[in-house]
């Protein structure tokens, strides 16, 4: 059972990288969805250490360049999808499809907003090598609302549409694991 | 005992949560749009300025143009009290013909002086009997060829070749007068056509 826990983290973990290095429409990914899966199958813990992971890695080997300074609030952002999702997991709607797409969709929109508003933050202190005053944070906000504006309005699509899709195959995959290793 | 409820606390825990981030998304929106505002209405304001200020060096240039258009005609007026304007025709020979019309001369000229201002002479003087023109732009009188001057009578419409040397000769305002090189063979030379 471990096995596969850790095969399936590992297989969404390698996923989520991929998609994540590879060249796409800016603010439109998959990660916070994945990782917000991962959080809500195996827990905060894993969700959180998953979203670390991925935006670490990414951090080096992103195509938009090295992130620098912003790279732990990238990774405390995307570890918040995780969080997420872990908590969700103790809330989930029993048997009722329409309500969980509407929440993950919800959900993915906070998670969207509040990864942009860390990051958003991190490449104020990025500028200012320092605490940024409130007027730069305020204008950074507002200059990258229509970015976050495409991010949320992907996620609510991205998580509404994939959430149950992705949990329903996980859940075969733990299913014929647990068959073929008896 | 159960309670109605209209809504449960899960969804409208989740609408808030969407209202949250639809609230603070449109807040931002609205924010970067009023940057935006500001910045092209900063860009306009200066276009607005600079289209003003073209337009006012425009109606100065108009304003100058115009002081300069009645000054040049003042100018003009000027010129012409003090000066004369007269036609003058030099003919080397039958191909060879060019009119100096509206030349401008100061008031007192002669025709010799007329002929002076537009070409090139050589003269002689002869005292009492004034001077006598040799050579225009380089053709010089011989024995059997030489230059005479023309004055044209405006009343009866031909020339006439006047026996007095050409310096002796007072200009008025739109005369008329001819240099041409003719044979001494003919007498009178043929006048200028």
């Amino acid at each position: 059972m471990k096995a596969l826990k850790t095969a399936l983290i590992s297989i969404l973990i390698a996923v989520c990288i991929g998609i994540q290095l590879t060249p796409r429409f800016a603010n439109v990914e998959f990660t916070s969805f994945i990782v917000f899966i991962i959080g809500v199958l195996f827990g905060s813990y894993v969700g959180c250490f998953s979203g670390i992971l991925v935006m670490f890695v990414n951090g080096f080997l992103s195509p938009w360049g090295y992130a620098g300074i912003n790279l732990p609030f990238q990774m405390v952002g995307m570890s918040v999808a995780g969080l997420i999702g872990g908590l969700y997991r103790r809330y989930l709607p029993a048997s009722n499809y329409r309500r969980f797409c509407f929440e993950v969709s919800v959900l993915g929109a906070l998670i969207a907003f509040t990864y942009d508003l860390v990051t958003n933050f991190g490449f104020a202190v990025q500028l200012t090598y320092g605490f940024p005053s409130s007027i730069l944070l305020l204008m950074i906000l507002v200059s990258g609302a229509l970015f976050s504006l495409v991010h949320v309005v992907s996620n609510v699509i991205i998580f509404g549409a994939l959430s149950f899709p992705l949990m329903k195959a996980c859940e075969e995959f733990s299913l014929n694991g647990e068959k073929r290793l008896g | 005992m159960e309670r109605n409820v209209l809504v449960e606390k899960r969804v409208l825990v989740f609408v808030c949560i969407a209202l949250f981030v639809w609230a603070a998304l449109a807040s931002g929106i609205s924010g970067a749009y009023y940057i935006q505002f500001n910045v092209y209405q900063k860009e306009y304001q200066s276009l607005l300025s600079t289209v003003n200020s073209i337009t006012a060096i425009i109606e100065h240039l108009t304003n100058i143009s115009d002081s300069l258009g009645n000054s040049t005609e003042q100018v003009n007026e000027m010129l012409e009290s003090m000066s004369l304007k007269v036609d003058i025709l030099v003919k080397s020979n039958e191909t060879s013909l060019k009119w100096h019309n509206s030349t401008y001369l100061p008031l007192g000229s002669t025709a010799f002086t007329g002929l002076m201002a537009i070409a090139n002479i050589t003269y002689e003087s002869y005292g009492e009997m004034g001077l006598l023109v040799t050579s225009v732009d380089g053709l010089r009188n011989t024995d059997t060829a030489g230059w005479f001057w023309w004055r044209y009578n405006c009343t009866s419409f031909e020339w006439t070749l006047p026996p007095y040397s050409s310096d002796k000769d007072i200009l008025h305002r739109g005369d008329v007068l001819a240099w041409t090189y003719e044979d001494y063979a003919t007498w009178p030379p043929p006048p200028p056509s």
